[in-house]
């Protein structure tokens, strides 16, 4: 089970890495 | 109300507001890089971890490094708390010989105090191990809370700095808030709580012999208590200074062992606001202009102090149901009169309502009374507070920087009613500052509504709802938005220490953290980035003000 809760933190992270090249091509984009 | 309640809240305000001032100016100072005088004993500590971590000190950040750098602490953070709950039971400092943590409420205490949420579904003293309170929990009260401000000073920097793509360095600032402001402020709270009483041992629990005999949750006759005891002291002071909240037992600070004076009770009282109240004054001092900190301070107490009142009357009033079958609830020198349920008679009605309000305002999870029991119009408030964004004073920094999206979205909305362009602290507000605005201010308020709905619409979140009905409604309401606002505390009453429970509020402190610290320092890159426009020829500027203070509330 361990491998799963350590997944789904490490996606989020993952996902919040991604928001932030989002915010910065949104920002490049403004 | 009575005048001894009075006189409680209004020593307590007067002693905030006047610790608040000189500490703001110093937190200020440990930030612009100024010699703070506590940097002759801690400077050699600093200079060390820069020199082991390899961090160079003069390096400058864009907002995606300075993210980055907070999403990758915070992730190793997350990784090193579920690793040492998970192994517990093989590390030292475990005299009760405590198991390993189960995965998923592992999964939701990492999640918990990387957030500084400090949502607690397990209870401290039966489930975890000395060094997992001390090395795991506690570590992680000082460096969240310190992750905090971190961002705050960032988003600070971007209204200070003029044309540069640079907010800072991380590292640097996570260390020196963490060494200059959390740690001595820790040290001498934690010797004043020892000094009351509170415990500070790495003994195993005491078995005690009861002055009258009693019976056992089965039945049988007992004479004896197991009195669970542990590092208390030193993790109290930082839970409440780093608006963190998570005890070491079960019941918090209710607890005897953590909060058993009415001293005790006022010094982590006093803890819970004053890094929040005092960043409103650094903010002032780094910005330039000591009257903008004063604004937010104001806009913040203009909504703390009437709901305090509210609270207190509420609980003070009592139940009407019980005044209308003859029982007497007024206050008089044989009884607090009110409503006394899940309220220690050692703090009364007015220590426990200004303690719930505290800690709700402050993003701060600790109690002294249970929110619960709190009559309908007394619990109201704690959960109204929270779902204001903990922005009245707030998390240590994530208190203010919430409340500094609601002054930019306040003076956008201003602008546009004076026929303006929106401008702030010199800063012209621009699409995409109000774009990011209203992601960090909206990705929470989803994660509370979709997450409720989801609890009360599953067969796996009604299972554990123990209070079927509208308040076990409220119950499933009020630990979202707790999660989701990274406030920690619970309405109790709900089975939370679930698969189901522990994942999906564990998702919603990660984006209730994460997903706002990010567009903020998408906001203090974008700021920084632009040029300080000239004073304005137009008298505008009292409006300014006028309307952040009005505004930023709501």
């Amino acid at each position: 089970m361990d491998i799963v809760w350590l997944g789904a933190g490490a996606a989020f992270f993952a996902a919040s890495c991604g928001l932030v090249w989002f915010f910065g091509f949104l920002r490049a984009e403004d | 109300m009575t005048a001894n309640a009075l006189l409680q809240l209004g020593l307590y305000l007067g002693v905030l507001l006047a610790c608040a001032k000189p500490l703001g100016i110093y937190i200020a100072r440990v930030y612009t890089v100024s010699t703070p005088f506590l940097e002759k004993p801690f400077g050699v500590v600093e200079r060390m971890l820069y020199r082991l971590c390899g961090i160079d000190r003069n390096e400058e950040m864009t907002w995606q490094r300075y993210a980055s750098s907070v999403l990758a602490f915070s992730f190793v953070s997350f990784l090193a708390v579920y690793a040492i709950q998970r192994l517990q039971s093989w590390l030292p400092l475990n005299p009760e010989q405590m198991p390993a943590v189960s995965p998923d409420s592992a999964f939701n205490t990492a999640v918990s105090f990387t957030t500084n949420t400090n949502w607690q579904g397990y209870g401290g003293e039966t489930t975890m191990s000395y060094l997992s309170q001390m090395l795991a929990l506690n570590v992680q009260n000082f460096v969240s809370a310190a992750v905090g401000m971190a961002v705050l000073v960032a988003l600070i920097r971007g209204f200070t700095r003029r044309t540069t793509d640079t907010i800072g360095n991380f590292w640097v600032d996570l260390v020196r808030g963490t060494l200059y402001v959390l740690l001595p402020l820790s040290l001498m709270l934690a010797v004043a709580l020892v000094s009351q009483g509170v415990v500070q041992s790495f003994g195993s629990s005491q078995e005690v012999t009861l002055l009258e005999s009693a019976a056992d949750a089965v039945g049988h006759p007992a004479n004896t208590q197991e009195i669970a005891i542990g590092p208390a002291a030193s993790q109290i002071a930082t839970k409440q200074l780093g608006t963190n909240g998570g005890g070491c037992f079960n019941v918090n600070s209710a607890h005897p062992l953590e909060n058993p004076t009415p001293l005790s009770n006022f010094l982590e009282l006093l803890a819970i606001l004053l890094i929040p109240a005092a960043l409103c004054i650094t903010f002032g001092e780094m910005v330039g202009d000591r009257r903008q900190g004063w604004a937010i301070h104001a806009a913040m107490g203009a909504v703390f102090v009437p709901l305090l009142l509210f609270v207190t009357l509420a609980e003070q009033q009592g139940n009407p149901v019980l005044t209308n079958l003859g029982i007497d609830q007024v206050a008089s020198e044989s009884q607090p009169g009110g409503n006394m349920e899940g309220k220690e008679s050692r703090f009364g009605i007015t220590n426990s309502a200004l303690w719930a309000v505290a800690t709700t305002a402050a993003s701060n999870g600790s109690v002294n009374s249970m929110h619960d029991s709190y009559t309908p119009l007394g619990g109201l408030v704690p959960m109204w507070l929270i779902q204001l964004g903990e922005v009245i004073f707030g998390g240590v920094g994530s208190g203010l920087y919430g409340m500094l999206l609601f002054a930019i979205v306040a003076v956008f909305i201003a602008g546009q009613m004076v026929g303006r362009t929106p401008e702030y602290l010199g800063k012209k507000i621009g699409a995409f500052e109000m774009k990011m605005a209203a992601v960090a201010i909206l990705f929470p308020c989803a994660m509370v509504l979709v997450g409720t709905a989801v609890a009360v619409a599953s067969p796996s979140g009604r299972e554990t709802i123990f209070n079927p009905g509208s308040h076990g409604f409220s119950e499933v309401l009020y630990a979202f938005s707790s999660a989701g606002n990274n406030n920690g505390s619970a309405f109790a009453g709900l089975g939370a220490n679930t698969p189901f429970y522990n994942g999906l509020l564990g998702l919603a402190m990660l984006v209730g953290r994460f997903w706002v610290m990010l567009p903020v320092l998408a906001i203090a890159g974008s700021l920084a980035a632009k040029s300080r426009s000239l004073p304005d020829p137009v008298p505008c500027r009292p409006i300014r003000r006028c309307s952040l203070s009005c505004w930023s509330p709501w």
